[in-house]
């Protein structure tokens, strides 16, 4: 990656970290929309940082297992939410 | 002559094996890491369903603002690995050592600012364990900070590895200790690290201080 691409991901994390705050401050009823942001950093760093976009092969795999987890959480927490 | 040094370590026969195998254990162990926080967040997450009152109180005497900070400190110390990792692949030793001094003094500074969070939490009697008379009502407020105190420690001591790695790295390089293949392999390895324990705290961060205020 090179340092502008590194600065330009560091510019996304920084903005949905001020998308989560400013929301947790104003409009605290939508929580779903910190956790996105939460998780929209995550993958930020998972396909760049970590570098999930320039790996084949079994380290592309793992960052798909990272991924599901996640999913497996939404949806175990929306659907206990739902069915209570 | 080639060096020692020079040459992958036995059973390998070329670097690029070495490599590989290094990334595969690795990728290995930062899958167990995320299944272990990833459960604990959403312990947390299920948690906050079904006591919402409890963790309101709970997260109402939370230090969101020293978090907010924190959470930025460890973003930048992300992006100082990646830099440093550039500077290795085009051969800037300079900056290289300037970049994992730069990320290791923020995730140092990540722990002082954990520090003082966990010492306000104690003199307000918030820390369980540590005092007699809680200033939370309810018995799940004082459950959900059971499992913050757990997360955030566990993380903790996860960042202060992380600073012992990113010091043995500074001091490997400044002394010439660290070299060619064997280095950058070790800083590539380093770096997943790095950013894995960035990760997990960036979901920790809105888990446990912004949602349900």
């Amino acid at each position: 990656m090179t340092p502008v691409n590194a600065l330009k991901v560091y510019a996304g994390l920084l903005l949905l970290l001020a998308v989560e705050v400013l929301v947790a401050l104003f409009w605290p009823q939508h929580d779903s929309v910190v956790m996105l942001a939460a998780a929209g950093q995550f993958l930020l760093l998972l396909v760049f940082y970590l570098g999930l976009y320039r790996h084949q092969g079994w380290v592309r795999l793992f960052g798909w297992l990272y991924l599901f987890w996640l999913l497996v959480m939404l949806v175990f927490i929306l659907g206990e939410s739902a069915t209570r | 002559m080639i060096r020692s040094e020079q040459r992958p370590s036995e059973p390998f026969v070329a670097w690029a094996q070495q490599r590989e195998a290094a990334r595969l254990g690795m990728w290995l162990f930062l899958a167990g890491e995320a299944m272990m926080f990833g459960s604990l967040i959403l312990v947390a997450g299920f948690y906050r369903l079904q006591h919402p009152d409890g963790v309101a109180e709970a997260v109402a005497g939370l230090h969101f603002g020293l978090a907010t900070l924190n959470t930025f400190t460890l973003l930048t110390s992300s992006l100082l690995m990646t830099l440093a990792l550039t500077a290795s692949e085009q051969a800037s030793e300079r900056r290289l050592r300037h970049c994992l001094m730069g990320a290791t003094l923020l995730a140092a500074l990540f722990l002082a600012c954990k520090g003082l969070e966990y010492s306000l939490e104690y003199r307000e009697g918030l820390l369980p364990g540590f005092a007699a008379d809680s200033p939370l009502h309810l018995p799940s407020a004082r459950l959900f900070m059971n499992l913050y105190f757990i997360a955030t420690a566990l993380h903790g001591v996860h960042v202060l590895i992380a600073v012992g790695l990113g010091l043995w790295l500074y001091l490997g390089f400044a002394r010439g200790r660290l070299q060619g293949h064997q280095a950058s392999t070790r800083l590539e390895m380093v770096t997943l690290y790095w950013h894995l324990v960035d990760g997990i705290w960036v979901l920790l961060f809105p888990t446990l201080y912004l949602v349900g205020r």
